[in-house]
């Protein structure tokens, strides 16, 4: 318990060392998942919702804005756009 | 508005191209400009030579904008003004048409087949134009000369064209004519150029 | 002395020579005239715009970068706009329209007690209208700017703000074009093409500044 506490914090606490969000992620099935594990990844979530039966969410992360659609059968990133 | 008298046609032209590269440049600016600003807000400084090379550029095409824009209100104010003086002449010449077509006498119909004399018309489509036959046309101009001592149509035209280019627009005024109208008065002798003019109208 | 004489009857027989109709009245006070009223830089503005919000509107993607160009372009187009209401002829200037709804209202009682007078420039109404597309257009570009901010980006009211103003302004260009279409009917004066050509042609009504 206490050694994911210290990598979930050392994940949001140090981004160098956090993992990326790329074209191959893996994100969830679920709004929440999704929003969990990109959250987890160090990502400022800003808004998410349901387009075209995607999951779409708009993060944040060191001062770079981006948007994310994901599969909710696979869970897997299908487009991802960097602005 | 007369078809015939345009030449601010070129004007026009002029005036629409100017506007539009003011909307170009305008655009352009603001396309500078707005770089300037994300760049300065991305870096915080200004010592960058790209950012100093767009503000210059920025500056300069708003400079121009400016420039052209008050060009363009000079121009516009230009045209208009010759406008006014055109308004104004023809007010004038039709005060004084109107005028030695009183004097004479002319009917309401006789007025109607006067004018398009002047303007050029040929009695079949004076004729045409009021509904008449041709030979009502002929009889009223030919009535038309004798009331006002005209030999025929070329000579009842130049009489105005005299009446216009003596150098003065209105008619002779006499004294007592002068105190109460201060428009155009009735001219006393039809085949006299006139000298006096209300000039206050004409500036 | 103005000319006197009275249009005559079946005059519609003189369409086949297109002054006829001007013969009559040469001293231009007795029938129809017209008026530069928009300048060319006001007319290019106003169908340039129009053209951005229909591109905007209907035509272009949502979230594109051409959208967002369109939208700069018609926040520029407001701007040369307003700067020249500042500095540029009298008939395009804010003083020639100025933003009062109380002219507004006491226009509306003239309009609905008959009075068929022209106004030059934008009426009172049409001034209020004007001022109203303008402010559309500047709030709809500035949240549309915002939302290209890290700061702003996925913020829900900029969003909201965003449609539901654009909403408003679509609105407001049904209520304009009707608007125009009622002030032509009741003024005689084509208010569309003068829009195009800059001319007003005013039948025999006054004119108000």
């Amino acid at each position: 318990m206490r050694r994911l506490t210290l990598l979930a914090l050392l994940a949001l606490a140090s981004p160098a060392l956090a993992e990326s969000l790329t074209k191959d992620s893996v994100l969830g099935t679920t709004m929440q998942e999704v929003q969990a594990s990109l959250t987890a990844m160090g990502y400022e979530v800003r808004k998410a919702e349901m387009e075209d039966g995607q999951i779409e969410v708009y993060f944040v992360r060191d001062g770079k804005m981006g948007e994310v659609y994901v599969n909710p059968q696979t869970g897997a990133v299908t487009t991802l756009k960097m602005k | 508005m007369s078809q015939s008298l345009r030449p601010t046609r070129t004007r026009e032209r002029r005036a629409t191209v100017l506007a539009g590269l003011i909307l170009l440049q305008a655009l352009c600016a603001l396309f500078f400009i707005g770089d300037v600003i994300e760049d300065f807000r991305i870096d915080g400084q200004f010592d960058n030579p790209h950012l100093i090379l767009e503000s210059v550029a920025a500056a300069t095409l708003i400079a121009g904008v400016i420039f052209l824009m008050v060009e363009l209100r000079s121009l516009l104010l230009r045209m208009s003004e010759m406008q006014l003086g055109l308004d104004i002449a023809r007010g004038h010449v039709a005060e004084i048409i109107d005028a030695f077509f009183a004097e004479w006498g002319l009917t309401d119909a006789e007025r109607d087949v006067a004018i398009m004399m002047l303007k050029g018309v040929d009695n079949d489509t004076i004729a045409r134009i009021r509904k008449t036959a041709s030979g009502t046309v002929r009889a009223q101009a030919t009535r038309i000369y004798s009331k006002s001592a005209t030999d025929g149509r070329a000579q009842f035209i130049s009489f105005f064209m005299e009446e216009l280019m003596s150098g003065d627009i209105a008619p002779e005024e006499t004294a007592e004519e002068k105190s109460d109208q201060g428009s155009a008065a009735l001219p006393e002798k039809k085949t006299q150029a006139p000298k006096q003019s209300s000039t206050k109208e004409l500036t | 002395m103005a000319f006197t004489s009275k249009p005559n009857s079946g005059r519609t027989g003189a369409r086949s020579i297109p002054r006829a109709r001007k013969l009559i009245s040469a001293s231009g006070t007795t029938s129809a005239r017209d008026i530069q009223v928009w300048d060319p830089l006001v007319r290019l503005i106003h169908w340039s715009l129009a053209l951005t919000i229909l591109l905007n509107g209907a035509v272009v993607e949502e979230e594109s970068q051409v959208h967002e160009w369109i939208g700069y372009i018609a926040l520029g187009l407001v701007a040369i706009r307003l700067v020249w209401a500042l500095i540029g002829p009298k008939h395009a200037r804010f003083a020639a329209f100025p933003p009062s709804p109380g002219r507004a209202v006491r226009h509306l009682r003239d309009l609905l007690a008959g009075d068929r007078r022209v106004h030059l420039s934008h009426n009172p109404l049409g001034a209020l209208m004007v001022y109203n597309l303008w402010i559309s257009v500047i709030l709809i570009g500035i949240t549309g700017y915002m939302m290209t901010t890290i700061t702003f980006f996925g913020i829900d009211w900029v969003e909201e703000a965003h449609e539901v103003v654009f909403g408003w302004l679509l609105f407001s260009v049904a209520l304009h074009v009707a608007g125009v279409a009622v002030d032509s009917w009741r003024s005689g004066v084509n208010l569309v093409r003068s829009m195009v050509s800059g001319r007003k042609t005013i039948p025999q009504g006054r004119e108000v500044e």
